[in-house]
Formats: C-alpha cells, sequence, structure tokens
C-alpha cells in the first residue's frame, strides 16, 4: 500500500501541482491548464499558486468529491495470459541504485496521488510465449481531469512475457507510473501505444515512469511511442545484472508547439550486460524534443556494451531539438557508441527520390518511413502498422 | 527528342557552361567525353532539375515542352532518366518499396491502373538477376552497404526499369568490371531504337568508341564541340 502523503506534505504537492500547471502553461496551446484551473474552481479549491493551500488538507481533500470526480486512480484492463492482478501488493525491487526520482515534483506528486498499486506477476516457461494486453486508462476516467495509475510488473519463467500497454488518452493530466523486474533468463517485451483514433484528442498532460531491474541472463525490450500530448515527460530507468540486456526503442512524434522530453538511462552493475537506447523522433513547426540518455557502466560490469543513439527529424523549419548522449564508464573492457544527430531530410535523398518520378510529398513520405526504418526493426508487424497510420494522420 | 539552345550555367560568378546549343533526335545514340571538371555533369544535372545553379537558356525542350518549366518528377514522368554518378545511399528505404513508388507514379501519370505487387516484384527479379546482383538487394536500403561498382549495377538496374525516352547515362560505366561494361554496351545497343535516344557521358574513350555512336561529342572549358 502506498504511503498517502502527510498532511504537511499537502502544501508542497500542490506546489508540485502548481509546478506543472505553470511549466505546461510554457507550451501549453490546448487550455488543459485552463481545465485544470476550472476544475479547482468548480471544487471551490484555491489555484494553483494560492497560498490559500497552506490550510488544505490532504487526507481531507482526497476523500472530498472533488477528487472523486477530478481524479480518477485508474484500474488497468488486462487481457490475455495467466497473470495474477492484485491491487494493493507492492513488489519489492530493489531498484535504489537507479531510482533517484525523489527530487522529481512530478514523482512524488503521482505517488502522492496513487493509492493502490496493481501487480501482474507473469510465468513463462521455456518456449512459451505469453501476451498480454493493458487498456489504461479505463473509460469511466474520461471525466477526470487529472488519472493517475501505478502497475508492477514481474516476469519470470525462461519463456517470453509481452506486455502490451494501450493508452488511450483523453484531455487532463496523465500520470503512469510501471516498474518492472524481469528474474533470471527471463524475457520481458513491453510496448506503450497510443490509440490512433484519438489524434483530435491532443490535449493532454502526460508523465510516464518506467523504472526496471533485469536480473542475471534477463532481457526486456521496451518499445513505445510518445505523441499526442500537448506536453509529456517520460522516464525510462533500469538497471542491469550480469549478462542482462535491455534494448530500448523510443518514438517521440512531437505536434505543432507541443513538447516531449525524454530521459533513458540505463545502469550496468554486472558484468557482461549491454544495453541499447535508440530514440528516433521528429518535431512539426514550434515542437520541441527533448532527449537525455544517460548510460553508467560500474566497476565490476567489464565485458558490457551500450549503445546510444537518438536522431531528430525536423519535419518543418521551427523544430527544436535538445540532445544529450551521455556515458559514464568506470571500468576497462567495454564497448559503448553513442551517437546524437537532427535535422531535415538529406537534401540528396530528397532530389534522388524527385528525379525518379516521385513528387515531393510522397518523396518526403518515403523518407520519413526509411528515417524511422531501423528503430522499428524491433517491433512487431501489428506495432508497425500502428506506427505508420499514426505517422499518417500526423 | 531533346533541343537545347545557348545553356549558360553559373555557379555563383564562376561560369560553368557557357553557350551550350545541341539537338539528340529520335533514336540517336551520342557519346560525351571531356575532362574532368569540363561541365559534363553539369549538364546532365541541368537537364534532370532541381540543383542550385543559376540556369539560363534560349531554348531547353524535351518532346516540344519547355524542360525549364518542369519540376525534377515530371522531367522523369514524361520520360526523360538521368543517371548519378555518385548514388546516393538512403538507409531504411528500400530499393523493392522505392522501385514500386516509382513505377506506380509513373502509372498514374499515364492515367492507368497501379500495377499488381507481384507483376512488379516479378519485373524486379528478372531484372536483379540481369545486372547480377543478388534479388536480396531489393530489400536493402538503397546502395547501403553497397560496393562502387553494385551501386552502378543498381543505376543500370533503374534505367532498364524504367525504359525512358531519353537516357542520360553519366558515367554508368565508372567502377563496373570489365565483364559489366560489356554487358551495359550490350544493353545500350539493345535499347537504342527509333523511339528511344541515349546520350552516354564516360572517361573511358575505348569503351565509348565500342559504343558505335551516331555522334560524339567532347565537353571543354564548358563549351560543346561536336566532332566530326
Amino acid at each position: 500500500m502506498k504511503k498517502v502523503a502527510e498532511k504537511n506534505e499537502s502544501t508542497a504537492i500542490f506546489e508540485h501541482l502548481a509546478d506543472v500547471v505553470s511549466l505546461c502553461s510554457l507550451t501549453d496551446k490546448n487550455n488543459v491548464c485552463v481545465q485544470v484551473n476550472d476544475w479547482l474552481s468548480e471544487n471551490s479549491l484555491p489555484s494553483p499558486r494560492s497560498e490559500s493551500w497552506q490550510n488544505v488538507s490532504f487526507e481531507k481533500l482526497l476523500s472530498s468529491d472533488a477528487w472523486t470526480t477530478g481524479v480518477c486512480l485508474c484500474k488497468p484492463i488486462i487481457i490475455g495470459g495467466k497473470v495474477l492482478v492484485e491491487p494493493k501488493t507492492v513488489l519489492e525491487t530493489d531498484v535504489s541504485n537507479i531510482q533517484n526520482d525523489a527530487s522529481d515534483p512530478f514523482f512524488i506528486f503521482s505517488q502522492a496521488l496513487v493509492k493502490e498499486v496493481y501487480l501482474i506477476e507473469i510465468a513463462s516457461s521455456k518456449n512459451e510465449v505469453q501476451n498480454l494486453e493493458i487498456n489504461w486508462p479505463v473509460c469511466e476516467c474520461k471525466d477526470a481531469k487529472i488519472k493517475a495509475c501505478e502497475i508492477k510488473i514481474k516476469a519470470s519463467g525462461e519463456g517470453v512475457s509481452s506486455v502490451s500497454i494501450k493508452e488511450k488518452l483523453s484531455s487532463g493530466i496523465h500520470f503512469c507510473s510501471f516498474t518492472t523486474e524481469v528474474s533470471e533468463k527471463a524475457s520481458l517485451e513491453l510496448s506503450f501505444l497510443p490509440e490512433v483514433d484519438q489524434t483530435k484528442e491532443k490535449k493532454n498532460i502526460f508523465f510516464r515512469w518506467l523504472t526496471s531491474k533485469v536480473n542475471e541472463g534477463g532481457s526486456l525490450s521496451v518499445r513505445g511511442v510518445s505523441t499526442f500530448s500537448s506536453w509529456r515527460r517520460e522516464v525510462f530507468r533500469t538497471r542491469l545484472n550480469e549478462s542482462a540486456s535491455v534494448d530500448v526503442r523510443l518514438l517521440p512524434l512531437v505536434d505543432s508547439d507541443c513538447s516531449s522530453s525524454l530521459v533513458a538511462d540505463t545502469f550496468h552493475a554486472d558484468k557482461k550486460s549491454t544495453g541499447t537506447v535508440m530514440v528516433r523522433g521528429m518535431a512539426a513547426s514550434g515542437g520541441k524534443m527533448i532527449a537525455h540518455v544517460f548510460s553508467e557502466i560500474d566497476r565490476n560490469a567489464s565485458e558490457s556494451t551500450i549503445k546510444q543513439e537518438i536522431r531528430g527529424l525536423a519535419t518543418e523549419g521551427n523544430g527544436r531539438f535538445f540532445f544529450k548522449p551521455h556515458l559514464r564508464i568506470l571500468t576497462d573492457n567495454v564497448v559503448c557508441t553513442h551517437a546524437a544527430t537532427f535535422g531535415p531530410h538529406a537534401k540528396e535523398a530528397l532530389e534522388f527520390l524527385l528525379k525518379r518520378g516521385i513528387p515531393q510529398k510522397e518523396a518526403e513520405e518515403l523518407l520519413t518511413k526509411a528515417f524511422f526504418g531501423p528503430i522499428l526493426e524491433g517491433f512487431t508487424l501489428e506495432e508497425k502498422e500502428k506506427v505508420q497510420s499514426i505517422l499518417k494522420e500526423l | 527528342m531533346l533541343k537545347v539552345n545557348n545553356l549558360c550555367v553559373q555557379a555563383g560568378d564562376h561560369p560553368i557552361l557557357q553557350g551550350v546549343s545541341f539537338e539528340i533526335l529520335p533514336g540517336e545514340l551520342i557519346v560525351l567525353t571531356g575532362e574532368n571538371g569540363s561541365g559534363k555533369s553539369t549538364l546532365c544535372s541541368v537537364l534532370s532539375g532541381g540543383g542550385e545553379l543559376s540556369v539560363t537558356a534560349d531554348e531547353m525542350t524535351f518532346q516540344n515542352k519547355d524542360l525549364q518549366n518542369m519540376l525534377s518528377n515530371e522531367r522523369a514522368l514524361q520520360g526523360l532518366f538521368v543517371s548519378s554518378q555518385e548514388p546516393v545511399v538512403i538507409a531504411g528505404l528500400s530499393w523493392r518499396v522505392f522501385l514500386q513508388a516509382a513505377l506506380q507514379e509513373r502509372q498514374k501519370s499515364l492515367g492507368e491502373e497501379p500495377l499488381e505487387v507481384s507483376e512488379i516484384n516479378t519485373k524486379l527479379e528478372k531484372l536483379i538477376e540481369l545486372v547480377r546482383m543478388p534479388s536480396e538487394t531489393l530489400d536493402r536500403g538503397i546502395n547501403e552497404g553497397h560496393s562502387g561498382g553494385e551501386k552502378k549495377r543498381m543505376e543500370m538496374l533503374q534505367w532498364l526499369l524504367f525504359a525512358p525516352k531519353l537516357s542520360v547515362l553519366d558515367e554508368l560505366d565508372a567502377g563496373l568490371d570489365q565483364t559489366a561494361k560489356k554487358q551495359l554496351a550490350e544493353l545500350i545497343g539493345k535499347a537504342k531504337n527509333s523511339e528511344r535516344s541515349i546520350l552516354v557521358v564516360s572517361h573511358d574513350a575505348a569503351w565509348a568508341d565500342s559504343l558505335q555512336a551516331d555522334q560524339k561529342w567532347t565537353m571543354q572549358g564548358g563549351k560543346l564541340k561536336k566532332q566530326a
């Protein structure tokens, strides 16, 4: 059971809410902040920056009608797979070395909101693939302005556990936190894909945390598409033990005047671990794409391999890109590569396609497909098709 | 087929082509040679369109249509093919996807129904064998990991696939081995007919001689000289 914030923490938490709203207002063209402020006002709550929050009891607030109508603590809907879903059970995963989000106001806020943690255990025997689908958030949440959910996934056995998280985002602020543990020799595949039919619904602010631990010989694959939000912040952190591997492939697709910020860290705690982080995204005019990839190879983690790659595609003139590939290597005998580039389509490539009779628009579409080709290699056929339809919508 | 009158090309203040005039008639095979930097590739580039050079001409028509008012893709769809001297690499875009798209654009411009994918694939399989490349190449990125000679073989494939009315083969022989060069010469001989013209640009005088061209031109200091 999550600890509900103490009374004296309420001020701090709502200051964080104020921070969220203030930060979002920098890029918010879709009036999310107005919606949040309206909701606060409708429920006789002070505005985010008001000093009156000093006098608001957090526990009282959580039990008030305002929260039950305004905040949805989402329950995931799970389809398929032999799984155990157990709310209020916390998976004890030692991720202390990497879970340094204690200073992240959004994370604290999310933790304070979430009262029920859903534990999903998947055990796949050798040569078996277990497919699991999580629909999030549930439809009853549609009127809530703030939606929060915390899910812990534990994969064991020597087979493959495949978890597909289908996001149906509506307007408001979403907090979504995952913790995963991959047992020895187990494989877990996680994919985060937005539903395509929500293309017109870009009025949300979205926060995601995925903190993972991969034990000896285990492997974790994370595939994510980030889009349809005014403002996004996503943090992916993985701790790797001996001979463990993680393959993170992320596609932030940032629409006009929207913002997406990604942090992907791998911590190589023991030898022969492999970490691959590929980020390929695009930003339309006025869009902002931030990607920080950090990998640390600890003293005992010799013979480890790291590959970092961040690439951005400017589909129109004014997309902004802020990339930081970062390595911290504390031992010898490791293989590390990192790269970061951004820009529009190569002029020579576009000219070549035009000279072969392909019109400008179609040529650009082909080059966009080509740009995402390498990152999509790790996606399933169904996921690839979904990405293509999202790209078409954008 | 192609008529060019007083073509001048400049890069900034530097003149590259100076008053170039010529005509290519239907069914003609012409060989153009010249030293490095004489302007041969600039001429090819101007014909295909695009680029950032300053181009002026009293006349530049292809099949009686003003070439200067046509975009690069429109020129290609009208039947003008200019091979790339330095083929571009496009990682992630497979030959098959690109060639299918290019063929379907041709169908569209002719007002015809799209081709069946199986029909296109059969064509591609035949041609890839003809240019002596492994069929798996079709599913690799454009020129990704290709050697210089392999890139030129894939240029050959495109040329054969599109069957253009006017082919401008800019040093298509460069980088090919002797067998492939001989094969290219044979294919050029076969491709030339009363409706199709070919302009071959080459540095290899002996190979160019073997083509039995109708005319031989040389480019020198941006000026075109026609040999008797």
